[in-house]
């Protein structure tokens, strides 16, 4: 009775270190990666093959109309969620909006840009919208999860649920492209970056790395916007410092460069009437 | 020397007190203008810019008048400036100045207020729309046939205002890289009719004094 006693006790020994061991190694394998992005480059150039365009002079009609979009993702499982786009969006229309020479800004639905569409996708946009310049907004995300030396602690079960043994790190990039459709030229771009790190619990992982990567996007949104208002000041400056690299056309009568002018033409007028005047009142 | 029978013509009917025989006030803005077009950099550090300005450069409201894109745009405005000088200065250097000074400040604040889209601004018209109103002006004082002169510049610079107010230009907006700011022109105008009523009040002033 002992001796069955002592087997069943030893047996259950054995399958619960079998339990254990086979759990540390499912814990010490548990790097992990998640990954999410959506290329500027795929998108404008979807096949490598293809020649690249001959780039033409911009011409800047001013005010502009500007058509702002999120750059499509092939897979739509990892693409970033439509609410997110659309406040992203919205935040980069804000700083587009506060300038003099753009009239308007047209936020473009994501579904109605093609992934790896290219120029002809963005030709489409332009016939559809009539905006020659429009802001294609991409991301790239990587997270990263590794396991510390506080993950020891799952093999008490209980730790699994309170110990925060995954090391999370979420690096972002966002990247705002301005390209002037015509001419296939890429006016100017404003990136922004962050990386968070943080901890989680194995049960509240996948919610720590949702949350980490809603603050990464915030802190790299922030920093492409700060970098956008610093992008427009430049690309003003090479505007007016480059007149061969970009040619400006005033639309509406209100633009940068005023005159007063008469002309050759009402200038010789007057002249000649005020001369002819004066020399025909002058007669006795 | 070629202007003396306009001059002389024009200052026959109705002399003042300062008046010049040398026109030399519409002989030095001849000479600035073509100077400041010639110079290459110099209109650069005159003309209307707003940044500059903002940034205390303040004198560029009225250097701008001084400045021409291009020696196209500078004939025009010169060539009736010359001619409309010619016509009112012998009646004095000195109201010729107050004009061209009053009217250099009127339009460059009114571009500065009323044009918050131009960032830069160049070009005499205004200025010189000031000087071709006072000259009518004083013109039609003096009745007679200057009447008649006088009725037909102020017809045709109405006509002019009316026709840019409306969106009416002579060339394409575009096409060399500026664009008629028509209220320089109305500015210009409401300076030199402002002259004529100044000139007016003063003279009868001074007819006063001696009784």
């Amino acid at each position: 009775m002992i001796r069955q006693s002592i087997r069943s006790s030893t047996r259950l020994l054995a399958i619960l270190s079998t339990l254990a061991v086979s759990g540390c190694v499912g814990m010490w394998d548990g790097y992990s990666q998640r990954h999410q992005k959506a290329s500027v480059v795929e998108y404008l150039y979807p096949d490598a093959k293809d020649p690249v365009t001959e780039q033409g002079v911009p011409v800047l009609k001013l005010p502009m109309r500007v058509g702002l979009a999120f750059v499509p993702v092939a897979g739509r499982q990892d693409a970033m969620p439509e609410t997110r786009q659309a406040e992203i969006l919205e935040r980069v229309a804000t700083r587009f909006r506060s300038l003099d020479y753009v009239k308007a800004i047209d936020i473009i639905p994501s579904a109605y840009l093609t992934a790896r569409g290219g120029f002809a996708n963005l030709e489409q946009i332009r016939s559809m919208y009539g905006v020659d310049t429009i802001a294609l907004v991409s991301y790239d995300q990587k997270q990263f999860t590794d396991q510390g030396v506080a993950s020891l602690s799952y093999w008490t079960i209980v730790g699994l649920y309170v110990v925060p043994g995954e090391k999370n790190s979420t690096h972002t990039m966002v990247d705002t492209v301005v390209m002037h459709v015509p001419s296939r030229k890429m006016l100017f771009r404003a990136p922004g970056v962050s990386q968070v790190k943080g901890l989680a619990t194995p049960v509240n992982l996948s919610e720590q790395l949702r949350a980490d990567s809603e603050a990464g996007f915030d802190q790299a949104v922030d920093k492409m916007i700060g970098n956008l208002q610093t992008q427009l000041v430049a690309f003003e400056e090479r505007v007016k410092a480059s007149p061969e690299e970009f040619k400006v056309v005033r639309t509406d009568g209100s633009g940068a460069r005023g005159g007063g002018d008469f002309g050759p033409w009402v200038g010789g007028l007057f002249a000649v009437l005020i001369a002819g005047g004066a020399w025909w009142s002058s007669r006795r | 020397m070629e202007f003396a029978p306009l001059t002389a013509a024009v200052s026959a009917p109705s002399p003042r007190r300062g008046a010049e025989s040398w026109p030399r006030v519409t002989l030095a803005c001849i000479a600035v203008l073509s100077l400041v077009q010639a110079i290459p950099g110099l209109g650069e550090g005159l003309l209307f810019d707003r940044d500059a300005i903002r940034q205390g450069e303040f004198w560029r409201v009225v250097t701008a008048h001084a400045v021409h894109y291009s020696w196209a745009h500078l004939s025009g405005n010169l060539a009736v400036l010359a001619v409309a000088g010619l016509w009112v200065e012998p009646r004095g250097s000195r109201a010729l100045t107050g004009v061209l000074v009053a009217a250099s400040v009127a339009v460059g604040g009114a571009v500065w207020m009323f044009e918050p889209g131009i960032v830069e601004f160049a070009g005499a018209s205004g200025v010189t729309v000031a000087v071709i109103v006072y000259a009518a002006g004083c013109a039609w004082r003096d009745g007679g046939r200057a009447r008649w002169v006088a009725f037909a510049v102020l017809l045709g610079v109405a006509a002019k205002l009316v026709a840019e107010s409306n969106g009416w230009h002579w060339r394409d907006p575009t096409a060399d890289g500026f664009v008629v700011v028509a209220s320089s022109h109305m500015a210009g105008a409401v300076i030199g009719a402002l002259s004529v009523v100044a000139s007016s009040v003063s003279g009868r002033v001074l007819r006063r004094e001696p009784a």
